[in-house]
């Protein structure tokens, strides 16, 4: 059984982390742990319910990544047109 | 008389002037030294000390001996900095651990775990940890962006999350990995260098870059070849929010072309990879193309590039057009909008989050698609 307390306390890690990311790098690892704590969390309540404070601060902390995603400088598109 | 006192007083003229000269002299050496640091006073004080006993000849030592403590004490600097250029230690030889020819491959499909085979691994174990690093993160690249070899500069530093390895640094550890034999480079110009990593040969996934490439070609031809979807402006045209969605579903149908979904579906728990992939590329041939999206396999090519080089310049025009911070929003909106609608994963994954930003900005900038494009080329 998960502790709601750490959970909330590695949702609330990533969310810090993203505020500090600076390179597409860092933000990469940050939504790949993001990504990984998600999956987590929804095998662990596939049957029941998941939390309200869970489910909010992921989509607090996914809502960031987003924002700092959009932040950084745009995406070079010369690769996709090789 | 007259001459001889005349003499006399131009004689004595001179000697007053000579005297008031040496003086003067001795008291700019003076004040010179003590100028000068603690250091390099004692050699003038020796100096000095010489002095009485050669009383005539003091014009002569004051003027030269300070030179040489000038001297000392740049002698003294040159020494110190000297040490430091030899200290740049002398390259160690190394000795090459890996004597496989290394090669350009290209990869297929990104394969799910990375690939080191075991006795590769047994040769990379004896890399020191910098240069071991620097591989793996070099063949993480290398999977990614499914060639084994490119450009080495800063752009690739930055894409391994090298880049707070100072530029030195980063040389050195390439220049041993070569040297260990595990990558090649070239140098195309005094800036340009192109890299080769040694990545171990697996048919499943790769094919050789020099070969004829036939898997990596015939793959799009297998492709049942539809016509060419273009971005259909009712769908893309305004970037309206889609009704929200439960994060986790939305990219699954998107996934395609034996892409690795997310690095974080690798998990211990699931299938081989080789399991898997027979399965994806059906797949993914039945799944609607995406709008605007380049699609491999047209009927004609030469058409589809001329398209893809007229959407780049289109964008850049648009760019320049709208400026860079209004440019700036518009990503910001981009990025949002392919959130919403396609699911989080999918900003992170490199490939298709630039075909729906590339999709996005079809649409944003009014962009004709490939069909309109095509009419009026026809």
């Amino acid at each position: 059984m998960l502790s709601v307390k750490i959970v909330m306390k590695s949702i609330n890690d990533i969310d810090i982390k993203v505020q500090l990311c600076k390179t597409s790098f860092e933000w990469e690892i940050l939504a790949e742990k993001y990504s990984r704590l998600r999956d987590e969390l929804e095998t662990e309540f596939k049957d029941s319910e998941m939390p309200k404070e869970i489910f909010d601060a992921l989509e607090r902390v996914r809502g960031a990544l987003v924002q700092k995603k959009g932040e950084m400088p745009p995406q070079d598109l010369l690769n996709f047109f090789k | 008389m007259g001459l001889i006192k005349e003499i006399g007083l131009a004689v004595k003229q001179e000697l007053r002037e000579y005297l008031v000269r040496e003086l003067e002299a001795i008291i700019k050496t003076e004040a010179d030294v003590k100028a000068f640091p603690k250091s390099v006073e004692k050699p003038v004080q020796k100096v000095e000390e010489v002095k009485p006993a050669t009383e005539p000849k003091a014009e002569e030592k004051t003027q030269i001996k300070p030179v040489p403590a000038v001297e000392e004490k740049a002698m003294a600097a040159e020494n110190s900095d000297k040490p430091e250029e030899p200290k740049e230690e002398p390259r160690r030889e190394i000795a090459r651990l890996n004597h496989e020819k290394i090669e350009k491959v290209l990869y297929n499909e990104r394969p799910d775990y990375l690939l080191i085979p075991v006795d590769i691994f047994s040769e990379l174990r004896q890399l020191p940890a910098d240069e071991f690093a620097l591989y793996v993160k070099f063949l993480a690249l290398a999977q990614d962006q499914k060639k084994n070899y490119g450009y080495l500069g800063n752009n690739i530093r930055k894409r391994i999350g090298a880049e707070e390895m100072s530029q030195d640094k980063f040389r050195e550890i390439t220049d041993n990995l070569v040297a260990y034999g595990f990558m090649s480079t070239e140098n195309i110009t005094e800036l340009q260098r192109t890299f080769t990593l040694y990545v171990p040969f697996n048919e499943e996934y790769m094919v050789r870059a020099d070969a004829p490439q036939k898997s990596v070609k015939a793959e799009p031809e297998i492709k049942p070849q539809p016509k060419p979807q273009p971005a259909p402006k009712a769908e893309t045209a305004k970037p309206e929010p889609a009704p929200k969605q439960q994060p986790a579903q939305p990219e699954k149908p998107m996934q395609k072309k034996g892409q690795k979904p997310d690095t974080d579906e690798a998990k211990p728990g699931r299938k081989p990879a080789k399991q898997a992939k027979p399965n994806t590329p059906k797949e993914n041939r039945q799944k609607p193309e995406i709008p605007g999206k380049p699609v491999d396999g047209m009927e004609n090519d030469d058409m589809y590039k001329s398209y893809k080089t007229f959407v780049s310049l289109e964008i850049d025009k648009a760019k320049m057009r709208v400026g860079r911070s209004n440019f700036d929003k518009i990503y910001m909106e981009a990025v949002k909008y392919i959130d919403k609608k396609y699911g989080f994963r999918v900003l992170s994954d490199q490939e298709k989050f630039q075909e729906y930003l590339t999709n996005y900005y079809i649409s944003a900038f009014d962009i004709p698609t490939f069909e309109e494009w095509k009419k009026t080329k026809a």
